[in-house]
């Protein structure tokens, strides 16, 4: 079993744990987390080098250890894995000038 | 005064021995103070101090001028000077509490004794400088042993009566009293017994009393006589028992009330509105511009963090002299009430909820997909700047939408091509050299209160006043005239022969009087053209709002009532009296929810005058600088830069990213913004430019304000503002 997978599946073991630890229960369900975290997965899929998944699989390894420390707080854990994208993210990338627009007056 | 007030501050922060060398370094600079009163006085010149010979001097004096020496150094000063004017001139400090230059000369508080020496030799006692004309051949001793102590002696009678109150008065740090105590006061009192106590005043919600501090320089009561005009303020009683105040518990029914608080020497006369709430020392001032009428009355912002705590008048002769309204003055708590400080958005059920600035814009712009240029309006407001009034047009104009106008443009505008049919042509200053005025359908009580204050300076030097339209108390003696043009010579006949003989007659127009109406008042001066001196152009149109000129120069039309039906997307910037019909898409760019904002579909919170850099040009035509004082609240942008962001996400961005674009961009609009704080050369008169009419034979032309408290957003978010509004009512 690749360390891809194995690390896949504790991480799912985890998820229960995690929903009540920063009660997610309120914005969603563990299937569509798991489908989130699944995704997650899959925007590496390309990445074949043993060497470089090694090491993202420590990565996410400590950020899940972090995550079990309550290290983090609710809202990273809602941007990162439960509203998943930026809702306000415009499509063409903004000019200078509406950059700092919307960063301050 | 100056550098009285340099010193005592320096007292309290070093104490005796930084004073000593403090008087050192002043008195090893004098040109410091000098160059002050220059400024003040420029028909003043002092020469240098070597007094050069009696020949050359005979030969260089011209007529109107006479020389003195000041502490042993020339001075020129134009004759009939008194004895005080010729020591400023000199760079000499002399304490004074009644004397002001705006007011007559009353020489009852006694400060500003000095010595005189002839060639009888020394005046037998000191001279209140104030009041003393100079004569030729004497000499002004300021520094003498006698004078320091008549001076003494002059400083402990008022404190004798006058509380221990520095540390809960509000004056405290900008106190006359308290800044010449440092240098006259004795650090001990002789007398023993009870302190006089008076009843304080109410004065209405506006000035705040503690008449007990008063010490009597009569200056509140010459102003409200002089220049406020009206006779609510007073002594009574004689000696130890007398009191300023309105004879009978009545409010002072003025507009320039509040002037009273800065020319109050000491605190009895201070801000209700400010009361205990900051020192002098704390507050940071910013120099602007008021915008609650077109007069650009100039002003300083004094604010603390993010709040605005005071507004105070600056000086320049040439627009308000010293005097601001009330309405500027006290009109700044409204910038804290009512605020739009996020951008919102209507959701489901047609609620406004706030959103993030990217959605906002986002809104508008597929609002305004498949729309076409001619389905859409954009209308500027009252208290609109003129850089975010170009980027409207601008963006409009982008669009394909050319109706871009601007609410309150009276109807009387023909073109709006030439300057001169919109400006107060003879300039405010032109007041003072105007030989008649006649006011048409104005009423400048309430409309530019500081304006009204310069026409009664020009009524007491004996100019005729005639008025037509409604017959309105003006605080000084008008002759009514009818409701309306044209003039009839047969009933008004001294008038007429005025008006036949002016050479530099002065027509005020309300902004709102119809074409016809202006047609016939430049038929009036049609017929008296020949007599009209040259380079004098008689109308001056007084506007209502500070947003006026500038959108007129910027090419904006007037503004209907209510926007025309079939139109799909507005944009109303500030607008707020304008009626939107149904089914059209809002966006309403202000800083006040008013009326506009509860009918629009997008709401993008902006600056207030006091939040942005921003240029207005006033009635005469003179752009001026606001400046930010204070940061604008919540997630409010500069205007122009919600047009500018807007417009980028509408996919027509426009081409400038800063401040200096945009100001370049006015320049190239319109050149008059080349030349900041300056008012336009004065245009001659070029004869008719407005198509005849009928003027209905009843007639009465009247102002369109009705309450002179509440005009704009910001005066009706203001408590104060509504407060003397049911204070007057219940007068
Ligand atoms: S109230 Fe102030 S301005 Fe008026 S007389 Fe007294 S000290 Fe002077
Ligand atoms: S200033 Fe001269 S007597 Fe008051």
């Amino acid at each position: 079993m690749s360390a891809s997978k194995g690390f896949y599946r504790t991480v799912c073991r985890y998820l229960p744990t995690l929903m009540e630890m920063y009660k997610l229960d309120e914005l969603t369900t563990i299937r569509t987390l798991q489908h989130n975290i699944k995704q997650k997965f899959y925007e590496n899929k390309t990445v074949k080098d043993p060497n470089r998944i090694n090491v993202m699989v420590h990565k996410a390894d400590e950020e899940l250890r972090l995550l079990l420390r309550m290290h983090k707080q609710r809202h990273h854990v809602i941007t990162k894995y439960v509203v998943m994208h930026d809702p306000f993210a415009t499509k063409a990338p903004p000019s200078g000038f509406l950059a700092q627009f919307y960063a301050s007056n | 005064m100056e550098s009285s007030r340099a010193l005592a501050r320096l007292w309290r922060l070093t104490g005796p021995t930084g004073l000593t060398q403090a008087r050192a370094m002043l008195l090893g600079r004098p040109c410091w103070s000098q160059q002050q009163t220059q400024q003040q006085h420029n028909s003043f010149s002092s020469s240098s101090s070597s007094v050069p010979e009696e020949s050359d001097e005979e030969k260089k004096m011209p007529d109107h001028m006479m020389s003195t020496i000041v502490n042993g150094k020339e001075v020129w000063v134009p004759k009939g000077s008194s004895v005080m004017q010729a020591c400023d001139a000199a760079g000499v400090d002399i304490p004074r509490f009644c004397y002001h230059p705006k007011l007559s000369v009353a020489g009852n508080c006694r400060m500003c004794l000095v010595d005189l020496e002839n060639e009888r030799g020394m005046s037998p006692k000191p001279v209140a400088s104030c009041a003393m004309p100079l004569a030729p051949g004497t000499t002004i001793l300021t520094d003498t042993d006698r004078v320091k102590k008549a001076r003494e002696g002059v400083m402990e009678f008022l404190l004798l009566n006058h509380p221990l109150d520095c540390p809960i008065c509000d004056q405290g740090g900008e106190c006359d009293l308290q800044d010449q105590a440092m240098h006259y006061g004795s650090d001990r009192g002789r007398f023993v017994g009870q302190k006089r106590t008076v009843v304080d005043k109410n004065l209405g919600p506006l000035v705040k009393t503690v008449m007990t501090r008063c010490i009597h320089c009569t200056r509140c009561v010459r102003y409200a006589k002089e220049v406020a005009g009206v006779e609510d303020l007073g002594v009574t009683g004689r000696g130890g028992a007398s009191e300023i105040g309105t004879y009978v518990n009545k409010l002072m029914e003025s507009e320039l009330s509040g002037n009273v608080i800065d020319l109050c020497p000491v605190g009895a006369l201070t801000s209700k509105p400010y009361a205990f709430t900051a020192r002098q020392w704390e507050l940071k001032p910013t120099e602007s511009v008021d915008v609650s009428d077109a007069l650009g009355c100039n002003i300083r912002v004094d604010s603390r963090g993010t709040e605005v705590l005071r507004i105070l008048p600056r000086n320049n002769e040439e627009v308000n002299e010293d005097w601001i309204s009330d309405k500027a003055r006290f009109q700044y708590d409204g910038l804290q009430r009512q605020r739009l400080n996020v951008p919102m958005a209507k959701g489901a059920g047609s609620v406004l909820k706030p959103v993030k600035w990217e959605e906002a814009l986002t809104a508008v712009a597929e609002a305004a997909e498949g729309v076409s240029g001619e389905d859409m309006a954009a209308y500027g407001g009252k208290l609109a700047d003129c850089e975010s009034l170009i980027a409207l047009k601008d963006l409009a104009n982008r669009l394909g939408c050319e109706t871009v106008q601007c609410e309150d443009v009276g109807q009387g505008v023909p073109d709006a091509d030439l300057r001169s049919t919109y400006l107060f042509n003879p300039t405010l200053s032109g007041v003072d050299a105007a030989d008649v005025i006649l006011m048409v359908g104005t009423n400048p009580r309430v409309e530019a209160p500081v304006l009204n204050a310069r026409i009664r300076k020009a009524q007491l030097e004996g100019v005729p006043i005639g008025m037509l339209g409604e017959d309105v108390d003006l605080t000084y003696p008008t002759t009514h005239l009818g409701g309306a043009p044209p003039l009839s010579a047969k009933k008004n006949a001294d008038f007429s022969l005025a008006l036949d003989q002016a050479r530099r007659p002065l027509v005020l127009v309300g902004a709102n009087c119809d074409p016809a109406v202006m047609a016939e008042v430049e038929e009036l001066f049609e017929k008296r053209r020949e007599t009209i001196e040259d380079g004098w152009n008689p109308i001056s149109v007084l506007h209502q709002s500070a947003s006026t000129v500038g959108a007129l120069d910027l090419g904006y039309g007037a503004a209907p009532k209510a926007v025309p039906e079939g139109k799909k997307l507005v944009f109303l910037l500030g607008a707020d009296e304008i009626d939107v019909p149904e089914g059209a898409f809002v966006v309403y760019i202000g800083h006040h929810g008013d009326k506009g904002a509860c009918r629009a579909d997008v709401v993008l919170p902006a600056a207030a005058f006091t939040e942005k850099h921003a240029t207005y040009v006033n009635t005469e035509g003179r752009p001026q600088h606001a400046r930010r004082a204070i940061a604008p609240p919540g997630e409010a942008r500069d205007d122009w830069k919600i047009l500018r962001a807007l417009s980028e996400v509408m996919g027509h961005a426009l081409p400038y990213d800063d401040l200096r674009g945009v100001r370049s961009r006015l320049c190239e609009v319109s050149p008059t913004f080349e030349r900041i704080d300056e008012a336009p050369q004065k245009a001659t008169y070029l004869g008719p430019k407005h198509k005849k009419g009928k003027v209905g034979a009843k007639t009465v032309l009247r102002t369109t304000i009705e309450n002179f408290y509440q005009t704009d957003v910001i005066s009706r978010a203001s408590l104060a503002m509504a407060k003397a509004t049911q204070a007057r009512a219940n007068q």
